[in-house]
Order: structure tokens, then C-alpha cells, then sequence
């Protein structure tokens, strides 16, 4: 069997903030069709991590690789396409579901499941019919899922729902690299890495 | 993108218009504490027309421009935009463009009360106009540098206008001449010039400056 | 050759040696710039002994609009090229400027008082170096604006460029409204035409004045360096 070069990776990643180093250096393919899980205590910096990964902030040490070869930071937008669930989901509370899901998709309401929820002013949303959008705006066709604590703050309809796109893309070949303590999807999971706290040496 | 962004940006001041009936407010509470300070004596207050039109702009302007970049900041909005690969000086100077639509032009339009309060001739308010809109657009330029710089500052907007304002003498300097030239009915072309030259200048450095201060603030988030 | 400055221990060795040299020639400028300066030049005939102010007045001057330019070049070095010593070169820098600015303008109210009358005119070169204090007290608040002292660094270094390149336009500004708005009496401040017994303690004075920024700055980059060095983790990211 022939060695495909893994579309996505990291080599010697370390989560870095401010040229302190969070955590223990990370060499990982992410393949395609692969759910990676993300653990560590809380605050070891799997946030962090993914902020590298989505090309936010630049790695003090280590780097990310796309095809093989090593990419800068800026470079990561422009090669890969990337859903990015995180803490906040980018919305504004005077926009309608649609205006914001236009606005953060580029995809006309078209895409989007049709409801007449999504014509009214996101402030008169529920938590959890906020999250449900959010939810529709992971992208099937984009090359990477990254999920900063997604089950953190989702209702079990909510979290059934992730779950069953997550099946579905993987089915696609997509990529996920999700930061979780919670189980999110585990029967899918095909690597695990857990983010050890930097030690310094003495 | 970014002319979603734009539409965007009309949208929600057209759902929430408070905030521009507030600057304008804030505009003629300005103007009119000058004849409450210096006493109704039109003649001492014809003198100073000009300045008080530009300070009264420019006061009433600077606590709006914290609100350039902060909300998207803090929704994660910023970061969307540099995973979907938008180039963030674009959507600066969008954000710049839609700020001074928004805020600015409602202000150049409350002029002719202006010409009210201080006796200008009407002949005079087009030239008027165009002049403080220039001027405005400089300050929104500024304003953006500043509202970027200090994202996540503590005392952001006291921050903010520190920073504006000795950046912002020039324009002052520039655009009372010019106006004041305009109100005697003499030559206003040189200083006009002038303010219009800083607007350019302002117009290259605003974006790039404003540029290399969201990715560093989105960094540091 | 500037990464050969950015091992900061070599560049603290390298101060350290700097240091008692600079001091002396601090001490002896300023030994002998006084007194020639308050004591053996003539006084003006015009101004008559308040012309004495000028060797106060005039380095120091130079030395705000300097500092700021230094100041420039440390967040140009920082931003582009990310060198570490830069940050802390600003950091060292900025309230010595501002400090150097506020004595120029209070050197030029106590000269102005005598001269012309009054503690304060609008002149142009008076009013530019007030902006110039604004410039700098403008770059302290942002710089130390945030929780986090790390934060501000960056942001700063933008605002120092934005300044350098807006301070010319400033000053310019000023001038113009200035020579626009000439008040009736004769303002000219700096008029004096300098004579060679005036001149050599003015040299003096302004090498004084830089050997004394040059080691009030190592001594606080040293400070900076030492107290970096005492609460780093060894954590640093090589």
C-alpha cells in the first residue's frame, strides 16, 4: 500500500502563548476520514492548539504541515477550507438567522433548512436554537472540522444532532480535530491525542 | 464578502438608529455650549464659527469609533473572517466606509441647523459641507488606527481618544482655515489642499496600520 | 550584526562596561558646561543673563525629538523584525523623552517669562514639542493600557510608527496655523545668533545631555533585563 501524503498535519506543535510554551511538542497526521479527539485537563491549552491549527495565532515552536510541506500561518486560510466551532459563535443578535447565516457561510439561505425561525432577530432565540444554527453552518464541503468544546454547552438534541453531521462528513472523507472532555461521537474516533503540560527541564 | 459586510453594517443601523440620533444629539449639545460659554454676542461668536463646527465634530465623533472593531472582535467574528480567508484591510476599510455613511454623513446633514445656530449663509453650506466631510473621513481613518490599537484595552475609549487626538491636529488646523476661508468669502483652495493631502496620507497608513493591529489583537485573543 | 546584540547577556556585559564610562563623561560635560555656560560666557546683550536658560533649553530639545526617532527605530526593529532587546529599548526610552519634552517646555516657560512676559506663548516650535509630550504620554498609555504588560507591546510599536510618520505633518500643521496667525509682537524664540563663547559650552551641554540619556537608557534596560531574567520560567520558546 502506497504512502499518501497526509493533506493536513502538525510536526513538533507546540501550544504557545505569548513565547510560553503550554504544552508538550504534538507530530500528528490528520488523514482524511479521520475524527481526532483532543484531550487535557482544562486550561492545558486544547484552545490554544486549535487556534494554531486554524492558522490564528502562529506557533512560538513547531510547526503545521499541508502536503507535506510546512506552511506559515497565513497560508492555512488560503490553502484549507475550515469550519471552526468555537466558545462564540460569531453571530449577531440583530441579524436574522438567515442575514447571519449568509454572512458567516457565503452560501445563500437556500442552504440553509428552511424555518420561519430564521426570520426573526437572533436575540429572540433560545440557547439552544442559536446552537442549532451554529450547528448548520459546519460545512460538508470544507477540507476541516475544528471543535473547540462543542458538547460543553450543547443540549442533548443538539449534541445528537453534531454527532450524526460528524458521522456524515467523516463519510465524505473530511477531516475533524475536536478539543473535548466530554464523549462527543467516540465510536468514531480514530486517534487520540492527549496535551501534556510543558515541564521544564531544570 | 465585504460587500456583505457593508450591507450588513447598513442593516443594523437601521434597526437600532439610536446610536446616530445620539451623535447627532451629542453634535448640537456641543455646538450650543459654546454661545452658553462665551455669551450670545454674535459677533464674538461669528469669529470662532469654524472652530466650533470642527470641535463639535470632532468631540461628537470620537466616542463612536470604539465601536469600529470591537464587537466583531468579541463575538469571534475577526476570527471567522481570517479562517474564511478575508483580508482584513479590506474589511477595515469597509468597516471605515460604512462608519462614516452611517455616522458621518448624518452629521454633515445636520449642518443647515448649524447654519441656524451661527448665522452662516446658506451659499456658503455646500463648500461647508464638503469640507467637513473630508475632515471626517480623515477622522474616521484615525479613529479606526486607534479603535484597532486598542481592542481589549483597559479605559478603551478614554485610550482611544488620547491617541486621536494629537494626530488629529493637523486636520483641525487644515479644515478650520479652510472653513473659516470659506465664511469671509476668501481663498480656501490652499488649506483645502492641505487637509485634503493628510485625508490621502491618512487613506494609506489607516488600513495598514489597522491591518497589522486586528491580526495582532486576534492573536493575542 | 544586530543579532549580536540580542543575546542579552552579552548586551548586558557590553552596557556594564559602557556604563562607568558614560557616567563620567556625563559628570565631566556637565561639570564644565555649567560653569562655562552659567558663569564665564557673556551674557546676551538683548536678554541679557536669562540667555543662560538656552544651555538647559536647547539639548534638551534635541534630545525629546531624538528620542522619539529612537523610539521609532525600537518599534521598527521589534515589529519587523522581532528583535527582542527592541521592546525593552522603547519601554527604556519613552518616559526619559517625555520627561526631556516637559523640561523643554518648562526650560522654554521660565526663558519665556523674562523675554517675552509671559510663561507661555502659541508659538509654533513650543506648541510642536507639546505635541510631542502628547506623542509620548499618548505611546505610555497605550503601552501599559492592558492587563497584560506583553499585550501592549505590538499595539505600541504601531502607534510609535504611526506618530513618526504623522510627526512631520504635525509639525507642519503647526507651523503653517503659526505664521497664519502671527501674533503682533516679535516671537521670534531662538533668535539668538550663536557666538564661539556661547557655542563651545552649548556643545558641551548637549554632549552632556546625551551621555546622560545614554546611561539613564542602559541603566533602565538593565533594570528591565534583571527583572525579566528574575521571573522568566524556563519555559521560553527557543
Amino acid at each position: 500500500m502506497t504512502q499518501k501524503t497526509p493533506l493536513f498535519g502538525c510536526q513538533a506543535l507546540h501550544a504557545c502563548r505569548d513565547e510560553v510554551l503550554l504544552t508538550t511538542a504534538v507530530t500528528a497526521d490528520f488523514p482524511s476520514a479521520s475524527y481526532t479527539q483532543l484531550r487535557g485537563r482544562n486550561g492545558s491549552g486544547k484552545s490554544t492548539f486549535l487556534r494554531h491549527l486554524a492558522g490564528l495565532l502562529p506557533p512560538s515552536s513547531g510547526h503545521i504541515i499541508i502536503d507535506g510541506k510546512m506552511a506559515k500561518p497565513a497560508e492555512i486560510p488560503q490553502q484549507l477550507s475550515i469550519s471552526y466551532l468555537g466558545h462564540d459563535d460569531a453571530m449577531h443578535g440583530d441579524l436574522t438567522g438567515y442575514e447571519n447565516f449568509e454572512l458567516l457561510t457565503g452560501q445563500s439561505r437556500i442552504s440553509l433548512v428552511q424555518s420561519d425561525l430564521y426570520d426573526r432577530p437572533l436575540s429572540t432565540y433560545s440557547a439552544g436554537q442559536r446552537q442549532k444554527l451554529t450547528l448548520h453552518m459546519l460545512d460538508d464541503a470544507h477540507d476541516i472540522w475544528l471543535l473547540d468544546e462543542p458538547s460543553a454547552s450543547l443540549d442533548e438534541a443538539n449534541l445528537t444532532y453534531l454527532e450524526e453531521r460528524i458521522a456524515g462528513y467523516l463519510a465524505c472523507g473530511g477531516i475533524v480535530i475536536a478539543a473535548t472532555h466530554l464523549p462527543l461521537a467516540q465510536s468514531l474516533i480514530t486517534q487520540t491525542i492527549t496535551l501534556e503540560p510543558y515541564e521544564a527541564r531544570p | 464578502m465585504m460587500r456583505q459586510v457593508f450591507t450588513r453594517d447598513l442593516r443594523l443601523a437601521m434597526r437600532r438608529p439610536g446610536d446616530v440620533i445620539s451623535t447627532v444629539g451629542f453634535f448640537l449639545m456641543i455646538a450650543t455650549l459654546f454661545p452658553l460659554a462665551i455669551g450670545p454676542d454674535s459677533k464674538m461668536l461669528a469669529l470662532m464659527t469654524s472652530s466650533i463646527l470642527w470641535i463639535a465634530v470632532l468631540l461628537a465623533s470620537l466616542p463612536s469609533f470604539d465601536r469600529l472593531f470591537v464587537d466583531d472582535y468579541h463575538t469571534g467574528f475577526l476570527d471567522r473572517l481570517v479562517i474564511s480567508n478575508a483580508a482584513l484591510w479590506e474589511y477595515a476599510l469597509v468597516r471605515i466606509i460604512s462608519h462614516f455613511c452611517i455616522m458621518g454623513l448624518p452629521l454633515i446633514a445636520a449642518l443647515p441647523i448649524m447654519a441656524l445656530f451661527f448665522a452662516i449663509p446658506l451659499s456658503a453650506l455646500p463648500l461647508l459641507a464638503l469640507i467637513i466631510a473630508v475632515g471626517l473621513f480623515a477622522l474616521t481613518l484615525l479613529g479606526a488606527i486607534a479603535a484597532s490599537l486598542t481592542l481589549g484595552a483597559r479605559r478603551a475609549s478614554l485610550l482611544s481618544a488620547i491617541l486621536i487626538l494629537p494626530l488629529a491636529f493637523p486636520i483641525v488646523i487644515f479644515g478650520t482655515l479652510a472653513s473659516q476661508a470659506v465664511l469671509e468669502g476668501q481663498d480656501y483652495s490652499a488649506h483645502f489642499a492641505l487637509l485634503g493631502a493628510s485625508c490621502l496620507i491618512l487613506l494609506v497608513v489607516s488600513p495598514a496600520a489597522t491591518f497589522y493591529a486586528l491580526r495582532y489583537a486576534i492573536e493575542e485573543r | 550584526m544586530f543579532d549580536f546584540f540580542a543575546n542579552p547577556t552579552r548586551f548586558t556585559r557590553l552596557a556594564r562596561a559602557l556604563l562607568p564610562v558614560m557616567k563620567l563623561i556625563t559628570i565631566l560635560c556637565f561639570g564644565f558646561g555649567l560653569y562655562w555656560g552659567l558663569v564665564t560666557s557673556p551674557a546676551d546683550y538683548q536678554q541679557g543673563d536669562t540667555v543662560r536658560i538656552m544651555y538647559i533649553h536647547v539639548p534638551v530639545a534635541w534630545l525629546a525629538s531624538s528620542s522619539y526617532f529612537i523610539l521609532a527605530l525600537c518599534a521598527l526593529f521589534f515589529l519587523v523584525w522581532r528583535h527582542p532587546l527592541a521592546d525593552i529599548g522603547a519601554r527604556a526610552v519613552a518616559p526619559v523623552g517625555a520627561i526631556f519634552a516637559a523640561l523643554t517646555l518648562i526650560t522654554g516657560a521660565l526663558w519665556g517669562k523674562p523675554t517675552w512676559g509671559t510663561y507661555w506663548v502659541w508659538d509654533a516650535r513650543l506648541t510642536s514639542m507639546l505635541v510631542l509630550f502628547f506623542f509620548f504620554i499618548g505611546y505610555m498609555a497605550l503601552a501599559g493600557g492592558f492587563e497584560n504588560r506583553k499585550r501592549g507591546a505590538r499595539p505600541a510599536a504601531i502607534l510609535a510608527l504611526v506618530g513618526a510618520i504623522n510627526l512631520p505633518i504635525v509639525k507642519f500643521s503647526v507651523d503653517w496655523w503659526n505664521t497664519l496667525h502671527q501674533p503682533a509682537s516679535l516671537l521670534r524664540s531662538g533668535g539668538v545668533s550663536i557666538d564661539a563663547s556661547m557655542l563651545w559650552p552649548l556643545l558641551t551641554m548637549f554632549a552632556g545631555f546625551q551621555a546622560f540619556f545614554i546611561v539613564i537608557v542602559l541603566m533602565r534596560i538593565l533594570r528591565f533585563l534583571n527583572e525579566m531574567k528574575q521571573s522568566a520560567p524556563a519555559r521560553r520558546a527557543s
